[in-house]
């Protein structure tokens, strides 16, 4: 029996720490005692033998003292010397030869000449050195003895002792054995009348029969009673832990007890769930647990366990799980670790939830709400009647009210007035049908201003189908609106810029013929023929045609420029007196010139026809006479103005502002005051085409109009025009020969025109300047008949625009053979994007359609004597 | 688990207490001492030898035990050798024989001696007188027969068959004065005395007296009158029953051969001594009035005893 043995050994233990601490203190004790009397008992020998051998040392009697000594060491055997010192020399002793020195060295302990102090030889026997004087003979005599053979003096004694507790020791052993038999007797009795109660489980309980005194039958009744309530509890138990397992399924809750002195874990079913293991596979460990922890939460489990041991206090941690089969799982974890009173920890105890399911439709959640809160569209939603319970951040963005403003209040606070009662009643009716509203709001922001959404109202219905929200998803569509009104106006220009560039270019190669067979027929007449006058008035009709054709072309940006770098203060000023003609007496002129302006690139014609067009519409705007206030300046676009500005391009821009003080305009006119044709004059008094013009000329060189007025209020046009990039080569060349005078020369020309008419108008000017004209109707022919002629060409005139192969193509596949060879281009229009573009980017030469024969001979000429030029 | 922590820290505590009740006083430091070594081999200088030039050595005559003697005499003669610039070594022996070859050999300078050894070594080696003591203002002494305070001894002719102590055999009080006597009456001690005692000293002889080891004892007589001062309850147990005739007192001797200057700084120096405040209390306690001059013929009665007791011995023998 395992009580009665440990019983037996306690007792035992005890027993022997007990006499062994008794003996040993007693043994101590004796030791002591015995060796305080014999240093006394030495002490005592050795006076005796000092007042023994006085007279003998006063007579200087060395033998009758050393034979006194040698006495006395034979008597007593545990003398180990004797000797005497005389002024510290020894004497007389009775060791073999000399006395230790050391001995003769040891420290005095006090005053007295009477003491016993001890020393240790280095075998390590302890020694006792009796120190006496010798009476009046001024000498000391010094006694040792062995410490050991004083020991051995009681060795009878101690042995007695020791046996004296070795038996008592095996008399309590045998008390000690009484003592546990008879205390575990009765309990054997108890014990064996527990082992008679049945197999665990079976019903019916019989109790036990015990044949011992009354206690213990008393004890057996009892705990046969308190087995009965056990195993009734137990039941109770058993149900409330099936109960509480079911609950923990439900609530996918489980729960854990860690037994810290043992290390055991204990967890519940739904732990073993959780972590997709087999009730009772195995048993868990917190090592285990903590295995299972996803790596990147270990770390944040282990110390929120720690830290709840140190701080004894509960701890809860979310954190997921990596299971065996790769598969991830987010639990809540809690616990609180149970301590003793000097706060030893004892146990901890916890639960922990798989809450997988809940994070999931958390996250899904969080993204639907991020989502919204990022959305560049509006979303609001309101209860049933109407009070807003949501809005998104783009909701205060585009309205000005923050959430806090909005929330409570009523949509129509947005409500701006555009839309009548019927519109919102359409709306209403549509919603409270269950169905979707979409359609645009003119709407008013809380600073006031109008702007436009685009919205989709749409009910929001419970289970039952009940109508509990509605949720509104708009978009702020005014800047879309306007860049479409925008786009629409531009299409409208392009499409009129087309129409009039495409009747304007076949208008020219018939104007071409016209005045170019006027001339020819004219010059033919001799003076004084009376067609002269006939052909002067065809010529006249021609002329105010060709005009008439230009501005078209201006308008349609299909005007072929010859741009330069061109001072617009210069330019200005240079046209002052032209603007006082057309402006009359009544109106001043004020011309406000910017300082050190940017030079901007562009054709001084167009510049010149922008800027009479302008007069004339202001002057035309002050029949009663005003004031014109031009103004030039420097501005520079950045990235964020140029919506503000209707400009593509950020950079620097020469701004030109044309004030007037005239009658002004309603905003509907604003609007068309561009478009060709529109007047809002008398007919007949205008063509309708001058802003149109100047409109086509700035966008032709990238610039940007606009005109800001209001009736009765005059007028100011801004004209956006940039400054040019630093002068290419090319340019300057054409500003050199621009002085050159018309005249002809002998070289060889190869003229490329694909319309035979103008061909021969061109031949015809040509040799008769003295040149010699080869021809070729399109590119193929003209490639041909340069290989053919290559030699004699000493320049080459083509047309860009040709059938078969155009006039670029053309020319490239002619420089190649001869890289140096003068050339230039003709061209009636330059449709856009295409065509003319390579010369304007080349600076290459070009003549426009149609020409004048002193313009083209002209041209020609300072062609050929390019090189000349740049030499001299 | 921790009832087994509990469990082993009785047991531990329990060990402990045992082991320390065992070893309880073994943590005391000592210092060691190697007894098998031996200090360097030294010609022996015993207590008495002293380098001859530094040291003044004075030996006294057993007259009285060496302890008393040893008591009375050092401090008087560390003051005579440093007023002659030296340090005194005292000796004494055991009989009158060994001093008086003490002196004979040149191991002491100074000696006390008896008036019988002074006869003696005068004669051997011519013993030089060198000053005698002043005691009682008389510069002579007597042989004492002393016996127990108790006893019915009346007289020296009491004595017969009783136990009969003698100082020393060379002491003329202690033993030729008493032997003489016998010779006259034509006894020996022997033949007179149930039984003999040699003492060593006066008042040893004194002390057997009055202890009743002895019924009889003769002694120096300013030895009894000094004993009779400084342990007068010995004295007080014993009667002087016998007294001899004046002998003349126990002198200072040198060696003749002794260095003149020596010899002579020390005779003015004792002859002075009295007048050394230093040492009249010296001199009090020794109950010597001061040194005087002696004369050798002080002595010539002691002389003649010893003749004439030589003489008688030389009759008797065979």
């Amino acid at each position: 029996m395992i009580l009665r043995r440990k019983i037996f050994l306690r007792l035992s233990i005890l027993l022997l720490l007990l006499i062994g601490a008794i003996v040993g203190s007693l043994m101590g004790f004796v030791i002591r005692e015995h060796r305080t009397e014999s240093k006394r008992a030495n002490l005592t020998l050795c006076s005796t033998l000092a007042a023994g051998i006085e007279r003998d040392i006063l007579w200087d009697d060395r033998v009758a003292v050393r034979r006194e000594l040698m006495r006395e060491i034979g008597a007593h055997p545990h003398f180990e010397y004797l000797f005497v010192v005389c002024d510290g020399q020894p004497y007389v002793s009775t060791f073999s030869n000399t006395v230790p020195p050391a001995l003769l060295q040891l420290p005095k302990p006090g005053l007295e000449n009477t003491f016993v102090r001890e020393f240790v030889n280095p075998d390590g026997a302890v020694y006792y050195d009796v120190q006496v004087p010798v009476g009046r003979a001024g000498a000391l005599l010094r006694l040792g003895v062995k410490r050991h053979a004083i020991d051995q003096q009681i060795q009878p004694v101690l042995s007695m002792m020791l046996l004296i507790g070795l038996l008592t020791f095996l008399v309590g052993l045998f008390v000690a054995s009484r003592i546990a038999w008879r205390t575990t007797a009765e309990v054997t009795l108890l014990c064996n009348a527990i082992r008679s109660y049945g197999v665990p489980g079976e019903a019916g309980l019989s109790g036990p029969t015990v044949d011992s005194t009354a206690d213990v039958a008393e004890l057996a009744e009892a705990f046969h009673n308190l087995v009965a309530d056990h195993k009734q509890a137990e039941m109770v138990l058993r149900e409330r832990e099936a109960a509480l397992s079911e609950a923990q399924r439900l609530a996918h809750i489980g729960s854990w007890a860690l037994d810290i002195s043992t290390g055991s874990l204990m967890w519940s079913d739904e732990i073993y769930r959780i972590f997709n293991l087999d009730p009772g596979s195995f048993e868990p460990t917190y090592e285990f647990f903590l295995s299972a922890v996803h790596p990147n939460d270990r770390e944040l489990v282990d110390a929120a366990y720690a830290e709840s041991l140190k701080n004894k206090t509960r701890y809860e941690v979310v954190h997921r799980l990596l299971l065996s089969d790769g598969s991830v799982k987010h639990v809540r974890e809690q616990g609180k670790t149970d301590y003793n009173e000097d706060g030893t920890p004892l146990k901890s105890i916890g639960t922990i939830q798989d809450i997988t399911e809940r994070k999931r439709v958390a996250e899904q959640m969080e993204r639907l709400m991020a989502a919204i809160n990022q959305v560049a569209e509006v979303v609001l939603i309101t209860d049933v009647k109407g009070a807003i319970q949501y809005v998104n951040p783009a909701f205060e963005k585009v309205t000005g009210y923050s959430r806090e403003e909005a929330l409570g209040q009523n949509p129509r606070i947005l409500k701006s007035g555009e839309q009548d009662a019927a519109f919102y009643k359409k709306l209403w009716a549509t919603l409270l049908r269950g169905e979707t509203w979409s359609g645009l709001f003119v709407n008013r922001k809380k600073g006031g201003t109008f702007y436009t959404e685009e919205a989709m109202i749409s009910p929001v219905k419970d289970a039952d189908g009940q109508i509990v929200n509605f949720v509104a998803v708009k978009r702020d569509v005014t800047s879309e609106l306007k860049i479409e009104e925008q786009l629409r106006q531009s299409q409208k220009m392009e499409s009129i810029g087309q129409l009039v560039g495409g009747v304007a270019h076949d208008f020219n190669n018939l104007l071409q013929i016209i005045n170019g067979y006027a001339d020819i027929t004219r010059a033919s007449l001799e003076p004084g023929h009376a067609a002269i006058a006939s052909i002067e008035e065809v010529s006249k009709a021609g002329l105010r045609a060709k005009d008439l054709v230009k501005q078209l072309l201006a308008f349609s940006r299909q005007q072929v420029i010859d741009p330069k770098e061109l001072d617009l203060n210069k330019e200005i000023e240079t046209s002052r007196e032209i603007f006082g003609h057309l402006l009359g007496e009544n109106i001043r002129i004020k011309f406000v010139a910017g300082k050190d302006l940017g030079m901007v690139f562009s054709d001084r014609g167009q510049i010149h026809q922008m800027l009479i067009n302008l007069c004339v519409n202001a002057r035309d705007a002050m029949p009663g006479g005003g004031a014109l206030t031009l103004k030039t300046e420097n501005v520079l676009i950045a990235p964020e103005d140029l919506k503000a500005c209707g400009l593509t391009r950020p950079g620097r821009y020469v701004l030109l502002s044309v004030a007037d003080t005239g009658c002004g305009m309603d905003k509907q006119t604003c609007e068309k005051i561009f478009d060709p044709f529109f007047t809002t004059k008398e007919v007949g008094k205008g063509t309708g085409l001058g802003l149109s013009t100047v409109y086509g000329i700035v966008k032709q060189n990238e610039g940007h109009i606009a005109v800001c007025s209001e009736p009765g209020q005059g007028a100011v046009f801004k004209i956006y025009l940039p400054v040019s990039q630093p002068i290419p080569a090319g340019i300057i060349n054409s500003i050199i020969k621009n002085d050159a005078s018309a005249e002809g020369g002998l070289e060889t020309i190869l003229v490329v025109e694909d319309d035979a008419l103008v061909l021969k108008l061109a031949t015809l000017i040509l040799s008769g300047a003295g040149y010699t004209v080869v021809t070729a109707k399109d590119g193929v022919e003209a490639v041909r008949v340069f290989e053919e002629r290559a030699d004699e060409i000493d320049l080459v005139m083509m047309d860009v625009v040709m059938p078969r192969m155009g006039g670029k193509e053309a020319m490239g596949k002619i420089l190649k053979k001869r890289p140096a060879l003068r050339h230039l281009f003709t061209s009636g229009y330059s449709p856009g994007a295409g065509h003319n573009d390579f010369i304007k980017e080349k600076s290459l030469h070009l003549m426009s359609k149609p020409y004048q024969a002193e313009a083209l001979l002209q041209k020609i000429r300072e062609v050929l004597d390019e090189d000349r030029k740049t030499e001299a | 688990m921790i009832a087994t922590g509990v469990k082993r820290v009785w047991l531990a505590a329990g060990l402990v207490v045992f082991v320390a009740s065992l070893l309880q006083g073994c943590g005391e430091k000592r210092p060691i001492v190697d007894l098998a070594r031996e200090a360097e081999r030294k010609p022996s200088t015993p207590v008495v030898t002293a380098e001859p030039n530094e040291t003044l050595r004075v030996a006294v005559g057993a007259m009285i035990s060496p302890e008393i003697t040893r008591e009375y005499y050092q401090e008087l003669m560390e003051l005579v050798a440093k007023r002659v610039g030296r340090r005194v070594v005292f000796s004494q022996r055991r009989t009158y024989a060994e001093i008086n070859e003490l002196v004979r050999t040149h191991e002491v300078d100074l000696a006390f001696v008896c008036a019988g050894p002074y006869t003696q070594g005068h004669e051997a080696f011519g013993m030089e007188l060198l000053v005698v003591p002043v005691v009682n203002g008389q510069k002579i002494y007597y042989s004492y027969i002393l016996a127990h305070r108790d006893s019915t001894i009346q007289s020296f002719a009491d004595l017969r068959g009783k136990r009969f102590a003698f100082t020393d055999p060379d002491s003329n009080s202690g033993c030729l004065v008493p032997t003489c006597r016998l010779a006259l009456l034509g006894e020996t001690p022997e033949s007179y005395f149930a039984e003999t005692f040699f003492t060593g000293s006066h008042d040893s002889s004194i002390k057997a007296v009055a202890d009743g080891l002895v019924d009889a004892a003769a002694v120096h007589s300013l030895i009894w009158e000094f004993v009779n001062t400084v342990e007068p309850s010995d004295t007080a147990r014993t009667r002087i029953v016998g007294k001899s005739s004046a002998f003349g007192i126990p002198p200072v001797v040198v060696h003749p051969d002794l260095d003149g200057d020596l010899k002579h700084r020390l005779k003015i120096l004792l002859l002075s001594l009295h007048k050394d405040p230093q040492a009249i209390p010296l001199l009090q306690s020794l109950q010597i009035d001061r040194f005087e001059e002696g004369e050798d013929s002080m002595y010539d009665s002691v002389r003649e005893m010893y003749q004439w007791l030589n003489a008688s011995d030389r009759e008797e023998a065979p």
